[in-house]
């Protein structure tokens, strides 16, 4: 399931979709064993629209939560505040809150429901690297995803995945129990179906999980194009995604000695390197494949290539 | 199959690469790094992995040109301070520490070892890992934050003299450390 719109351009990526994905999982289960343990499965429907629903109503304040981000001012962050009002006026608009997230991770997203409940939120990482021009890059980028309602589309697109999942179990399920309901030992073997079910709802769940992410990273290029137009500066946010995807966002800013402990507890840092599933879960395209359609965006526009 | 059996043994701390930096002075040089004479042999917490650590380390200090501190994660510093001119002798030194704890079987305590530098654009510090043989640069531009893009660039120009890092999410920094 999508939750907002948290782009892991980062070290972080394995691990933030190992973690969405045992978070759906989770969803998924928690339906199943619901279904599972004899409650209508109209009531089980409705508990899973009910908790979408709320993901995107709050979409928000859940990812503004997650990231630990904190709304500030135009006094508290001026330069941010002028990006955005210069941005929300030239594409016509509502300006949305502007939030800090205090991360040495480079990462900006934009969240909500609507332009009109939307969150542009910065980590102070991404700011202390970029310039003013890659960072007005970043911002046209995320704004893009709020006028293109993506939270919506994403959180649809999430939907039909987690409801195909449940559809699947449902008929497995009331198969299974009209199918062999007259067998003696049915009882007992309630718990194996549940197995079975959940087994299955899962490869339902895995393969519209990687549908969902390829829709993302098509949506990504589609906000790389419409920021870039909107800025008409598309070469500085391919400076700026070199910035924070390339070499420089790899180097850690832990403490080598906290580090080691870290290390020692999580298995995620050994799956992000090497391994190409992540390329096939990730939510963004490859860094090469965004920064060959700002150069054709540039080339269209007849900027000179000398800006970067 | 060696995964989780605790007696698996421990790839060896080399320190080739650490004692080759002495050779690489030039190239140093070259690139605008000055030697500041600091260097620091940093050890992980002596736990139940290394019972025998503390009482070590303590023979190796009590040879008097370190100086003996231990920060606040625990780990503990073996710091040498000596004159610029003299790098040599103080990569000797730390090379010697190295040795030392090796020898003692707790080649696995050793965390890194960092060189103190100064540079046009501020202090540099290189830390060499034992236990990958490989050095990295740390340039600190404020509070816990890197200057990256000198970082990659002494990687491109270092590359040659000394062996670097290959793997960029490796080269964890250690803030208030020391070293330079």
């Amino acid at each position: 399931m999508s939750t907002g719109r948290i782009p892991p351009d980062n070290g972080l990526r394995a691990r933030m979709t190992f973690t969405m994905f045992l978070l759906g999982a989770l969803y998924v289960g928690v339906m199943a064993i619901l279904i599972a343990s004899g409650i209508n499965f109209g009531v089980v429907l409705f508990i899973g629209v009910a908790v979408m629903f709320v993901q995107y109503w709050f979409s928000d304040r859940i990812a503004l939560y997650a990231m630990h981000g904190r709304e500030v001012s135009p006094q508290e962050a001026p330069e941010l505040h002028r990006i955005v009002d210069k941005l929300c006026l030239q594409a016509n608009m509502p300006k949305p809150k502007v939030a800090i997230a205090d991360t040495d991770i480079p990462n900006a997203f934009a969240t909500g429901r609507s332009p009109n409940r939307a969150v542009v939120c910065a980590t102070s990482g991404i700011m202390r690297r970029l310039d003013s021009d890659e960072l007005e890059g970043v911002l046209g980028h995320e704004l893009s995803h709020v006028a293109h309602r993506d939270v919506a589309v994403m959180t649809i697109a999430g939907f039909l995945g987690v409801a195909a999942g449940m559809i699947t179990r449902f008929a497995f399920y009331s198969s299974m129990f009209g199918g062999f309901s007259d067998e003696e030992d049915d009882r007992e073997g309630g718990l194996p179906i549940v197995l079975v079910v959940m087994l299955v709802s899962m490869v339902v769940y895995a393969i519209s999980f990687v549908l969902t992410r390829a829709l993302s990273r098509y949506r990504e290029l589609s906000a790389d194009r419409s920021g870039a137009v909107l800025t008409g500066k598309p070469l500085a946010l391919a400076s700026a995604l070199r910035k924070v995807s390339g070499d420089m966002s790899r180097i850690p800013t832990n403490d080598l000695r906290s580090a080691e402990a870290f290390n020692a507890f999580f298995f995620t840092p050994a799956l992000a390197n090497g391994f190409s599933l992540s390329s096939l879960f990730s939510t963004h395209p490859p860094l090469e494949k965004r920064l060959a359609q700002l150069a054709e965006i540039s080339a269209e526009m007849g900027q000179p290539v000398s800006m970067i | 199959m060696g995964l989780l059996t605790r007696r698996r043994p421990p790839t060896l701390p080399d320190l080739s690469a650490l004692n080759a930096i002495c050779a690489a002075k030039p190239v140093l040089a070259a690139v605008g790094l000055t030697p500041t004479g600091a260097g620091a042999v940093c050890l992980k917490p002596a736990d139940r992995r290394f019972p025998d650590l503390t009482a070590h380390v303590d023979v190796i200090a009590a040879a008097g040109r370190y100086d003996d501190t231990t920060d606040d994660f625990g780990h503990r510093w073996l710091t040498r301070r000596g004159d610029p001119e003299a790098f040599d002798d103080v990569v000797a030194d730390l090379v010697a520490a190295n040795q030392r704890v090796i020898d003692a079987g707790l080649g696995g305590a050793l965390l890194c070892t960092l060189l103190g530098f100064t540079a046009a654009g501020g202090p540099t510090v290189l830390v060499y890992r034992a236990r990958r043989g490989t050095w990295y640069p740390v340039v600190p531009a404020g509070a816990q934050i890197r200057d990256n893009e000198r970082e990659l660039s002494l990687r491109d120009q270092l590359g040659d003299a000394l062996a670097i890092e290959p793997d960029l999410s490796k080269w964890s920094p250690l803030w208030d450390a020391p070293v330079p």
